[in-house]
This record gives C-alpha cells, sequence and structure tokens, in this order.
C-alpha cells in the first residue's frame, strides 16, 4: 500500500507531524485472519462467556452488598427505579414484556418481606434473574459479513458523497475519486499502535466532542489495519432498526444511561472487565459524553476507566508477569467545524451560568440525521484530524513495541509489582481507585499534549482573548452580549496578535506541550486566511469573520467562544 | 529489581539528620530499621551506637550501600533535605520497585530550575515532595508525615502526634503500624498535599516569628502572625490544590504553634538573627543545615504575586529578607490595611 507519493514540500520541515499522503496511512490488517480476531472468538464462546459474566456479576454485588438485608434494599430499589424508567421513558428499543416483567419482581420481593437468613434464596435467585435480563441486553454479536458490508459501505459512502459533492457530473465523479482520507487526516503512532495489537489488549480512548466522532473513529480504526474494537453504543441509537441492525452486529454493546441502579452498572462494568480480559480491544470515551465547552476535557468518567486494573490484576495472577497487558491509547479529534457546537456552547452556558445540573439530553440520532449529518460535514470540505496518542501501560508508563514498560527515567518496570504487597498479589479497590485517577489524569494530560492546533483554533481564541483583554471589566456573560458594532477588531493588531500566538505554540510545541498541524507551516496572513475559511464554516453565523470595513468581527460570539475554549489550558492567555 | 524479589522484615530509613535518627528510633520499637547514610563518618559514629549524643536503638542497622538500603525494605522512609531530592533519585531509581512504599518526612517546596531564576511562577512549576516523587521515580504509593515533631524533642522521648498522610489506605495502614508508639500519636488523612503544605508554609511564618523575639516583641504580637499566618497558609494552600481543612489538625495549627514557640528550628534562628541586624546571606552561608523556610519564602512570594492571593505577612518578610526594608515598616506595612474581615478562605 506504501507507495509514498512523496509530493511534500518541505520533507524534513515540521510536517513531520502530520502524514500529508493518505496512501502512507492506510495499512494492511494487523491479523488478516478474521478468525484470529478477538472480537470474533468473543462471539463464538458468547454462551460460555454470558455464563460467566453472570455469575462473576453475581458474586460482585452479593460481595458487595454482604447480608441479605441489603441486597433486599437494592433489589428493592432497582425495582423502584426501573418501575419509573418504564412509566416515564420509553424506547422503541425495550422489550415489549417491561411492565409486566417488573411488576413481576415486584410481587415475588413484596410477598417474601425480609426477615432474617429465611429467603436469602428468593432475593439471591431475583438477583441472578435480574442479572440475565441485562446482560442479555448488554452483551452484542459480531457478524463477519455485515462487518465486511460495513467496512467497505462506510468508505463508500464517504466517499460518494464526496464525489456528488465536489463534481457535478457522473463522468468526472469516476474519473478524479475523491478520498475520505483527504478529509481526514490520520497521524500520530500508528506502528506502534499496530504492534501492541499483537502483544496485549489495546484500549483508545478519544476526545468527545461530535455524534461524527464514533463513525470517524470506527473508519479510522480499520483503515490504519486494526481488527474491530469493541464499542459502548447508546441504547438509544438502536431505536432506529437499521442502525440497530448495523451495530448489534458490529461488535456494539448496549449502554442504557436511563439505567443508573446498581445492578445494570454493576453487570456492564463486569462485562467491560471480562471483555478486557480475554484480550478484546475496546473503543470508550472516557469524557462520558461531547464536551459542551468546546475544551478539551478535564474530568473523566472513571468507572468503566476502572475496569482495566481488575482485568490487568487477573491476568497477573492468571500467567504471570509476562500475561498480556493492556495499552491505554489516548487520541485526539481535532475539527475547524462541529455541526452541534451551537447547541453545545448554549447548553453549557446555560448549565455554567446557572449552576444547575446539566442533565444530557438524548440525541435520537436516527439513521436520516446521521446520514444529513455526515453529508453536510463532507459538503463543507471540512477537515478533521485524528491523532492516535503515545500509548501507555494502565499506570501512565511508555511501552515499547514489545509491550515492555519503561520509566521516565528508562528503566524497564515490571508492572505486576505495583498489585503486590509482600510479594503476592493482592485485590485492593480502594488502591486501584486511586491508580484510576492517576490514570486518568495522564489521559487528560495526554489529550493536550496531542491535541492538532488548527487555524481556526488559533484564530478564534486569539480573536476572543483580545476582546477580553479589551473589555477587561466585564465578565464573560456581557462579553458575549457584545452588541455586534462593538465587536471589531483591528485587523493589523488581530495580525500582530496571531502572529506572537503562533510564536508561542512554536515554542510550546518544541517543549513537545502540543501538535501543531501542516497548515500552520506558513506566514501569519495565509494561517489567518487559511483559519477563516475553516472556522466553523457550515454554521449560519459566522464565528469569525472580515467584514466590509475591514475589520476582524464576529456574527456568533457563542460559536467564537466554544472554538476559542479548545485552546484553553495552555496558558496562553497571557501572549495576547 | 528482579520480580520475583523478597523484601526483608525491615523498614529503612534514608537520612540519619537528626531527624533521621528521631524517626528510626521511633520505627524501631515496632521493625528492625536499616538506616542509610552515605556519609562514611556518620556511618562509623552510628555504627559505634550513637549520633551527636543520641543514642541509636538496638534494632537499627546503618549502612552505606544504596541499593541494598533501598532494596531490602518494602517500606521506605525518606528524611533527607528537600535540596537533594533530585540527585537522590538519579542515583537510586533503579533501585526501586513499584510494589514499594515511600513516605517522606521532608518539608519543602521545590522548583525545577533555581527559584531566582523565575521571572514569575505558575502553580504548576511548584512542586511538593510526593509530586517529585511520583515524577522522578516508578513509586505511585507515596505517603507523607508532617506534623510538630521537632528532633531534638522527639530524641528526648517526649510524648508527640504526627499526621500520616497518603491516598492510599495501604500506606496509612502500614505506616501507622511501624510508627505509633505509646509516645507516638499517628492521626492520618488522605490530603496528602494540604499535610505536605502544612508543614512546608508554617516555616514561612517561623521566620517572621524569630524576628518578633529578636525584637523583644510580646505575646500579642505573635498571636496576631500566627493567627494571620495560618490564614494566609490556607489561601495560598487552597491554590496549591489542597484542603484548608487540613490545616486546622496536627500538622497545620499545631506545628505552626511548635515553630513559632519554639528557639530551636532554625527557620526561628534566621528571623531572630534578622532582627538582630545581621544580613541574609550572611546568615545562610553560616548556617550548616538549610533553613527550608527561606526557599519557601521565595516561591510563596512569586506565586501570590501570579495568582494574586492576598499576603500580607509574606510581602513584608520577603522585603524585609531580599528588598532592604525595616522591620519597623514591615510592621507599619501589616498595619495598614483597612479594616477586612477575618477568616476569609479564597474560594
Amino acid at each position: 500500500m506504501a507507495k509514498n507519493k512523496s509530493t511534500k514540500k518541505n520533507p524534513e520541515k515540521e510536517s513531520e507531524l502530520i502524514i500529508q499522503a493518505h496512501e502512507e496511512v492506510i495499512r494492511n490488517p494487523v491479523f488478516p485472519r478474521w478468525k484470529e480476531w478477538p472480537i470474533v472468538k468473543l462471539n463464538e464462546d458468547r454462551e460460555i462467556f454470558l455464563r460467566t459474566l453472570n455469575k462473576t456479576t453475581w458474586d460482585r454485588i452479593l460481595a458487595q452488598t454482604g447480608n441479605s438485608e441489603v441486597l433486599h434494599e437494592e433489589l428493592q430499589k432497582t425495582v423502584y427505579l426501573e418501575k419509573i424508567r418504564v412509566r416515564q421513558k420509553p424506547w422503541r428499543v425495550d422489550p415489549k414484556d417491561e411492565v409486566e416483567y417488573w411488576d413481576e419482581i415486584k410481587k415475588e420481593l413484596v410477598q417474601t418481606p425480609f426477615e432474617e437468613e429465611a429467603d436469602k434464596l428468593t432475593e439471591e435467585r431475583l438477583l441472578a434473574k435480574i442479572i440475565k435480563r441485562y446482560s442479555n441486553e448488554i452483551v452484542g454479536t459480531f457478524d463477519i459479513n455485515a462487518f465486511k458490508f460495513a467496512q467497505r459501505f462506510v468508505p463508500f459512502g464517504f466517499a460518494t458523497l464526496l464525489n456528488a459533492l465536489t463534481f457535478r457530473n457522473f463522468k468526472t465523479l469516476y474519473e478524479h475519486k475523491v478520498h475520505i482520507q483527504d478529509r481526514i487526516k490520520l497521524t500520530g503512532e500508528i506502528d506502534h499502535i499496530r504492534e501492541l495489537s499483537k502483544q496485549g489488549t489495546v484500549i483508545m480512548v478519544p476526545t468527545h466532542f461530535s455524534n461524527l466522532d464514533s463513525i470517524l473513529v470506527g473508519w479510522a480504526i480499520d483503515a490504519i489495519g486494526l481488527p474491530p474494537f469493541l464499542y459502548g453504543a447508546g441504547l438509544n441509537l438502536f431505536n432506529s432498526p437499521i442502525l440497530a441492525w448495523f451495530m448489534s452486529r458490529l461488535g456494539a454493546y448496549k449502554v442504557d444511561r436511563r439505567k443508573k441502579n446498581l445492578v445494570y452498572l454493576e453487570t456492564l462494568k463486569t462485562y467491560s472487565m471480562l471483555s478486557i480480559q480475554r484480550g478484546c480491544h475496546t473503543l470508550f470515551f472516557p469524557g462520558g459524553t461531547r464536551s459542551r465547552s468546546g475544551q478539551l476535557e478535564k474530568h473523566l468518567k472513571m468507572g468503566l476507566l476502572s475496569t482495566v486494573y481488575e482485568a490487568q490484576r487477573m491476568n497477573f495472577e492468571n500467567y504471570g508477569a509476562d500475561a498480556k497487558k493492556i495499552f491505554i491509547v489516548p487520541m485526539t479529534i481535532n475539527y475547524h467545524f462541529v455541526l452541534e457546537a451551537p447547541s453545545l456552547i448554549n447548553e453549557y452556558l446555560k448549565a455554567s451560568g446557572q449552576q444547575k445540573y446539566l442533565i444530557d439530553s438524548e440525541n435520537f440520532m436516527n439513521f436520516w440525521s446521521t446520514s444529513k449529518f455526515i453529508y453536510k460535514f463532507f459538503k463543507t470540505k471540512s477537515e478533521a484530524v485524528l491523532r492516535f496518542g503515545k500509548p501507555m501501560d494502565i499506570f501512565g508508563n511508555a511501552v515499547d513495541d514489545k509491550g515492555v514498560s519503561y520509566s521516565k527515567n528508562g528503566h524497564s518496570l515490571d508492572i505486576s509489582e505495583y498489585f503486590k504487597t509482600q510479594g503476592e498479589i493482592v485485590e485492593d479497590t480502594q488502591r486501584d481507585w486511586e491508580y484510576t485517577k492517576l490514570l486518568s489524569q495522564r489521559i487528560v494530560e495526554a489529550y493536550h499534549v496531542e491535541n492538532v492546533v488548527l487555524s481556526s483554533h488559533i484564530i478564534a481564541f486569539t480573536a476572543f482573548e483580545m476582546l477580553k483583554k479589551k473589555y477587561k471589566r466585564l465578565d464573560l456573560y456581557e462579553i458575549l452580549r457584545l452588541p455586534k458594532e462593538d465587536r471589531g477588531l483591528n485587523h493589523l493588531d488581530f495580525i500582530e496578535a496571531v502572529e506572537k500566538m503562533v510564536q508561542q505554540l512554536r515554542v510550546l510545541y518544541q517543549e513537545k506541550k502540543l501538535q501543531l498541524a501542516p497548515e500552520l507551516d506558513t506566514e501569519t496572513h495565509l494561517i489567518i486566511k487559511h483559519g477563516l475559511e475553516n472556522l466553523g464554516v457550515f454554521h449560519n453565523k459566522k464565528a469569525l469573520m472580515l467584514d466590509k470595513y475591514g475589520e476582524i468581527t464576529s456574527e456568533d460570539l457563542r460559536l467564537l467562544y466554544y472554538y476559542h475554549n479548545r485552546l484553553e489550558g495552555y496558558g496562553l492567555e497571557s501572549y495576547v | 529489581m528482579d520480580s520475583n524479589h523478597m523484601y526483608k522484615n525491615t523498614v529503612t530509613v534514608v537520612g540519619a539528620g537528626s531527624f533521621g535518627i528521631a524517626i528510626a528510633n521511633i520505627i524501631a520499637e515496632n521493625s528492625p530499621v536499616c538506616l542509610y547514610t552515605r556519609n562514611p563518618e556518620t556511618y562509623k559514629e552510628l555504627l559505634a551506637g550513637s549520633r551527636n549524643e543520641i543514642k541509636l536503638h538496638p534494632n537499627i542497622t546503618p549502612s552505606t550501600s544504596l541499593e541494598e538500603s533501598i532494596e531490602s525494605s518494602e517500606i521506605v522512609f525518606i528524611t533527607i533535605p528537600s535540596s537533594s531530592y533530585f540527585d537522590f533519585f538519579k542515583e537510586a531509581v533503579s533501585y526501586f520497585s513499584p510494589s514499594q512504599l515511600v513516605i517522606h518526612g521532608t518539608k519543602g517546596l521545590l522548583t525545577k530550575q533555581p527559584i531566582d531564576t523565575y521571572d514569575k511562577i505558575s502553580k504548576e512549576e511548584i512542586y511538593t515532595i510526593s509530586d517529585i516523587i511520583l515524577q522522578e521515580s516508578c513509586i505511585i504509593k507515596v505517603g507523607c508525615i508532617s506534623g510538630p515533631n521537632l528532633a531534638k524533642e522527639l530524641n528526648e522521648r517526649q510524648p508527640a502526634a504526627t499526621v500520616l498522610a497518603s491516598r492510599f489506605d495501604q500506606v496509612i495502614k502500614r505506616g501507622e503500624k511501624i510508627l505509633k508508639t505509646d509516645r507516638f500519636m499517628v492521626y492520618n488523612s488522605y490530603d496528602i498535599k494540604g499535610i505536605e503544605l502544612a508543614g512546608v508554609l508554617k516555616n514561612v511564618i517561623s521566620i517572621a516569628s524569630g524576628i518578633l523575639t529578636g525584637m523583644g516583641l510580646g505575646d500579642n504580637t505573635r498571636s496576631f502572625l500566627i493567627s494571620r499566618g495560618l490564614i494566609e497558609m490556607m489561601n495560598i494552600a487552597k491554590v496549591l490544590g489542597a484542603e484548608p481543612e487540613s490545616f486546622f489538625g496536627v500538622a497545620g495549627i499545631g506545628d505552626l504553634i511548635a515553630t513559632c514557640m519554639s528557639k530551636y528550628s532554625r527557620n526561628h534562628t534566621v528571623g531572630f538573627r534578622i532582627a538582630q541586624g545581621e544580613n541574609i546571606h550572611a546568615i545562610l552561608s553560616s548556617m550548616r543545615e538549610p533553613a527550608e523556610g527561606v526557599n519557601t519564602l521565595k516561591i510563596v512570594h512569586k506565586i501570590s504575586k501570579t495568582e494574586r492571593i492576598h499576603t500580607p505577612i509574606v510581602h513584608a518578610l520577603y522585603a524585609i529578607l531580599f528588598d532592604n526594608m525595616s522591620i519597623e515598616d514591615g510592621l507599619k506595612y501589616l498595619m495598614s490595611f483597612s479594616s477586612m474581615k477575618d477568616v476569609q478562605i479564597k474560594s
């Protein structure tokens, strides 16, 4: 595949960070025989796996609840929450017998009011029953034919869209093929990650900014030749029959955010833990939901992340220090344009302004709205850069191609030691929870280091900071409400400020604190031009533009703020 | 270290200064101790059974082999001065294993470059000792002890208390087991940063207290200093990521009172000699062991500026030590503010 169309203008320049020619990126599969894929093996063992999952979850819950009085209460709580959910938020994907099912469980619970030890069996039987129902819902299947179809269809669909949008008639459509890779640039530690996927289990943890993320990441994983990843998809997506058909055959497991009871959450975590332990590569968005503010994630959800420790510890227990390891791969997805930006930033401002709890509005993404979304993305000729970050072990240490861990001082490490006390591997949830916190810090740091700064981010950041400086006395909300005539910035001042910003960004790049897109490898006015052409291009109102009086201004300050936020956290404010 | 390494039933204490010996003597009541020193002279004294007239517990075995000392014990206790940490880990890093627990008793703040080279400093550039241990080694299970633990009194076997802080239950449990004796009480905390900062920041106030002593000022002034100093410490600590509550305990107010009252502390001595009209550089070059408070003062002074923390005592003290402000003017400065709320912790 590597034809190496060496057309780079400055081969030795900073541009090594972004691979320009797409031929260099598309890779052959790491495992050509699909029967070797962990996800296929998991599917073959599905029945046995389900039984293990049920039993393990059961054990874990009983260990947590301790005596049967607590268990009785937990079950009551579960039934109570589930009955509310069934009544208040029914979805098409829900089983038809929901009402009867929970009525039945409730009846059995009530009929056997709690007495010391007397009816322990009833509770344990009911627990097993509920776990079984949940696990059947969560665990997906994998169908190689559906996968192969999707594998061809997704790029084909993208490509057709691209061509149809770019060229008007059929003849040119097939003469000038536009590739998906021209729009979505893949970069980062691709070969390293391919090697690691042979050595152990890869957990991909991308930033989350758009509904487009999961499709792009799915495509990217396939494009660099990795076998398919397990991926937790919101149950709401399964409301659409077409998406449901695909997703349930592509190894997606279902996550229902409505269900917050202990039994469900424990089943989900145990599923994640057992599949990782089996070596299934997994993708999850540790931020939980899309970033509302446009900032890189600062706080991660640690529930699923914490399952890697139990999986890794059990592997060490079973196979010794040479057991297969788990590798964490942070990934950044970098857009000039996020279609949902207006609604995301509004939700963010509403929540932070009024201190009220942010309820994630369920986006009922059906097939058509997804397609429309993709269509818009490509029609705007918008680009995205996906960067595969530096892989690390679950303690944040660097790893080599063979998966050996190294401390910062370059000494090799036996990470099974992290689980040991007095020479023995010991289970300790409090310890592992602290390790999880540390890992989530490492991932957040990695997001900042692997963040690819685009021209549009720079101009948005600089412009908004200039406004903040100009109106020092106003708070954020007052600035966002500035009338049109007060938003203008002198063009020359702006160029000067961007120039300074780019200089500082280059310093940070040299210090390995962030990445730079290749479009920045030019003069300031060209960077600004590129940025203005790309920043949030498809929004109805321009986040930033050069108006007819030659001033830099914004038609929508909230959007400007949103794109500006991407460069928060680098201390760049003082350079404006 | 190979992976099937077995530890001896010992605790290693690194550093045989007066505090190191005091801690080693306490631990020795619960467990065999390996006491490391790199100084051959000190080693000889330790072998003979005492140093600076302090007797060593028979459970203590001195050593000059860093490799052996680190590799022999699962729990390593570090008591070296903060300025030695970078060099120490450069030398010792390969002897540590991820399974080990490291507890330190050093009260200092660190920066990557000497603090005088910074124009301004951000909170990310200031490290506590546990930050350094995490950064420079493979150790994650870190803890610290901090409290009114003047070595001299500990060595006289007087009753005392300390706070053992770690985010890991395991460190707290095992640390307590080796430290607690019938005259040494151990409290615990998850807020390791807060407990470290409590021990560090009080050194600054201790210098100011030394000045008051040197000026012959009385209890009113000293209490004024202690209480307002505590508020400044809490505000700084909050900005650096600690929980201000930690300052109400043994390691906070407890240690602050001890150092402000005691004449034994090196920081107090610095302040006292300043009040006698000596120059800070002359004082520092005449001292055998470093006064951590002086470096901390420089760091805290810079961060207060960047983060706009209201710290009049720190500013006045800095000006007296380094900008030729007279002590009288420093005191006037503290009195020059318009009346304000007593307790207000920066949110």
